[in-house]
């Protein structure tokens, strides 16, 4: 479970939370989509939301890369503001359709981070893109465009695309939702084995938010999962999954794993629907 | 080089180009013939006046015994309509951009840019000759004027109709407006100003005969309209049309190869329709 650091802690100190969201706050209109949204992910930590759909978790992950200002609360990205973070090229997005460029192949997009905001100091361009073509499997699909490659294949590119900066935070918005099945489980454990494997991985592997609708998905990936409840999204309940990594496919017949996937469904239903919730003016 | 080898290549690269051209030279000449033989048919069974209507063959015969001649004046129309396309096509590319990037801006101009459009090109033909003289200026004006209208419209919708996922992919790593444009925008709206492009250099060449109609001094195939118009010499009158004709075809066969290479990645350039 997460612990709300209430002690500040010593300036000098670099805090070990790659993303803070306190008491964030997003209404659309009159109609409010998010509420008291307090998740802390630390360095290295694989973070789950799980929720129904139109609980707000895209609006979660929009917000946490800086895309969309909430109405209120607290966003600190990896120590600073959104802002800096997306400036220092120090975020990977991957989105659940692919969104890459059609007009170029495999490789170039790979490349099109490296192509803008070249200002941008720190590590940027970190990882070698044909490091990184091999490392999800695109060997031989470099000149490919888009549309010759699978879904599967697609969400590759762009988990290749996202990685490429070498990024501190990787933010991934249901990103096998559109995948069919087989597809879908073979991407799990491959997104948790580039989890380990990518580039400046080193000790501690990269931070992950990760939101989805799939519990199966979320019990399988997590270190924590956050568990979301619709209309307006509030947290309600959080679960550590202590489950040992590396994990495999196989894993998931295993009664522990069953049983985790149990209780965050558990945690899903006794999260309740608020209908017709509005702001009190 | 030797003269052999030389030759060889060159070979290869015609029967290649003639076989990329096939496809879209092919079916409008067909469907050319079949149309010239249904009108000669019919103005033969019918005893149809030659100052009413010619038939084909007599067309023919005008248009290739004076060939130089309709070449000519094709090429001076199809030099007002390229100059109206292509300056046509800048502003309204230019005006889109702006109107895409700001609704304020779009809510402003757009009224103006289809006043303008809605206003018969023939009541402003005379008065642009007023403004620009009896040369080309006129003529490029007008063309120009008739042309930028779709391409504003395609255009207008081009630039904003990105994927919303690449946009905030880009976003994320605080890409700048003009890196957007560049990497996304500017893609994304090709294949819509590729369409426009098409219209538009239909309209260029009616334009152009319209403002020749007024500015004739220049000559042009709108000032052989009408002159073989008022003479009544109508096969001379259909020579011209038909040259007018070939014009707009060529233009057209020239702006499909130009797309099949530019939007190889598009679906529309797979064409397997039905």
């Amino acid at each position: 479970m997460a612990q709300p650091t209430a002690s500040p802690a010593p300036p000098s100190a670099p805090s070990d939370a790659a993303l803070e969201l306190s008491a964030v706050r997003l209404d659309y209109g009159d109609v409010r989509a998010l509420d008291g949204i307090d998740i802390e992910v630390r360095r290295g930590e694989f973070v789950v939301v799980v929720g129904p759909s139109g609980c707000g978790k895209t609006s979660l992950l929009r917000i946490a890369a800086g895309l969309l200002p909430p109405s209120g609360g607290s966003v600190r990205v990896l120590g600073g503001s959104a802002d800096a973070a997306q400036a220092g090229k120090r975020l990977g997005l991957v989105a659940q359709t692919p969104a890459l460029l059609p007009w170029r192949d495999v490789r170039s997009n790979i490349a099109l981070p490296e192509s803008v905001n070249r200002s941008a100091g720190g590590p940027a361009a970190a990882a070698d893109p044909e490091a990184l073509i091999r490392l999800v499997g695109l060997e031989g699909f470099e000149r490919a465009r888009p549309h010759k490659l699978s879904g599967g294949m697609q969400q590759r590119v762009a988990l290749a695309r996202a990685l490429v900066v070498d990024p501190d935070l990787l933010l991934m918005d249901e990103p096998f939702a559109a995948l069919d099945e087989i597809t879908r489980e073979q991407m799990r454990y491959e997104l948790l084995r580039v989890w380990s494997q990518a580039p400046g991985a080193g000790a501690t592997a990269k931070t992950v938010l990760f939101v989805t609708h799939s519990v199966t998905e979320a019990v399988a990936l997590a270190d924590r999962v956050v568990v979301l409840s619709p209309r307006p999204g509030r947290i309600a309940a959080e679960m550590a999954i202590d489950l040992p990594r590396p994990r495999r496919p196989d894993d998931e017949r295993a009664p522990a794993f069953l049983d985790a996937v149990d209780r965050v469904r558990a945690l899903l239903r006794t999260a309740p629907p608020e209908p017709a919730d509005r702001v009190s003016s | 080089m030797t003269g052999p080898t030389g030759a060889a290549p060159l070979r290869v690269e015609w029967t290649r180009w003639g076989r990329a051209a096939a496809p879209y030279l092919l079916p409008p000449l067909i469907a050319l013939v079949l149309g010239a033989v249904i009108w000669e048919a019919w103005v033969e069974l019918n005893d149809v006046s030659e100052f009413v209507l010619p038939p084909p063959s007599a067309v023919a015969q005008a248009l290739f015994s004076d060939i130089g001649f309709f070449a000519q004046e094709g090429l001076r129309t199809f030099a007002v309509a390229t100059a109206g396309l292509a300056i046509g096509t800048g502003a309204a590319i230019l005006l889109a951009i702006l109107m895409a990037h700001s609704t304020t801006l779009e809510r402003a101009l757009l009224p103006i840019a289809i006043t303008v459009k809605v206003t018969p090109i023939v009541a402003l033909a005379p008065l642009f000759v007023i403004w620009f003289g009896f040369n080309w200026e006129p003529k490029v004006a007008i063309a120009a004027l008739i042309t930028y209208f779709p391409v504003l419209i395609n255009g207008i919708v081009g630039f904003r109709d990105v994927d919303p996922g690449a946009l905030d992919f880009l976003r994320s790593l605080r890409a700048s407006p003009r890196e957007i444009f560049l990497r996304l925008r500017w893609p994304s709206a090709l294949p819509y100003l590729f369409a426009a492009l098409k219209i538009a250099a239909t309209l260029s060449l009616i334009g152009a005969v319209v403002a020749e109609f007024f500015a004739a001094g220049q000559g042009g195939l709108g000032a052989v309209i009408d002159e073989e118009n008022r003479l009544v010499r109508l096969d001379r009158l259909f020579a011209a049309v038909v040259t007018l004709a070939v014009i707009g075809v060529l233009m057209n066969v020239a702006l499909a190869l130009a797309e099949r290479r530019l939007l190889s990645w598009h679906r529309s350039t797979w064409a397997t329709p039905g």
